[in-house]
């Protein structure tokens, strides 16, 4: 149950992705779903009782921060609407 | 202790839905970020409380307050950044 929830709303942040007018937008729709996965698979692992996955957890939300940022980066002072 | 735990969880994933619906509901950009910067660390917060709430005091719930200390740091610098990005590009506000 739980998990369907949070899979509806990693659908919404998607649609954000794919509608947004400007690039800031999709880069916004894509930090809400990265953590909303980070979050998915904490439960995951919360339900099936596996310590393992919340390894996977911090490095998919390392992995995310440093993509996220370099993005940010790269697109500053350019005249991408 | 359990019971709990399965609220708080559940109060996240209402606040994490807020945030979501926040998202579609304001028109400039601004207001979207402020909107995902707040209400979505709230909800994420609260899910990870509720299951170190109802699991105890175990290897799992260290683990989980190491994500947790990760995602406070993470989650605010990201939404600056993404917002100074914008600021320096010379974004415009739009009229509501």
């Amino acid at each position: 149950m739980i998990q369907v929830m949070i899979l509806t709303l990693i659908i919404l942040s998607i649609l954000r992705i794919l509608l947004g007018p400007t690039i800031w937008d999709r880069l916004l729709g894509f930090n809400l779903m990265t953590s909303k996965v980070s979050i998915l698979i904490i439960v995951l692992a919360f339900i099936q009782d596996a310590s393992y996955m919340l390894d996977i957890a911090i490095t998919y939300t390392l992995l995310s921060f440093i993509g996220s940022i370099f993005i940010a980066k790269y697109i500053e002072r350019r005249e991408l609407s | 202790m359990i019971a709990v735990g399965r609220i708080m969880i559940y109060l996240g994933l209402v606040l994490m839905g807020i945030g979501t619906y926040g998202v579609y509901r304001f028109k400039s950009f601004y207001t979207r970020a402020l909107v995902s910067a707040k209400v979505d660390i709230v909800g994420e917060i609260t899910i990870i409380l509720g299951i170190i709430i109802s699991k105890g005091l175990t290897i799992f719930t260290l683990k989980l307050v190491l994500i947790l200390l990760i995602l406070l740091v993470i989650n605010p610098l990201n939404s600056h950044m993404l917002v100074r990005s914008a600021v320096n590009s010379g974004y415009k506000i739009r009229k509501e």
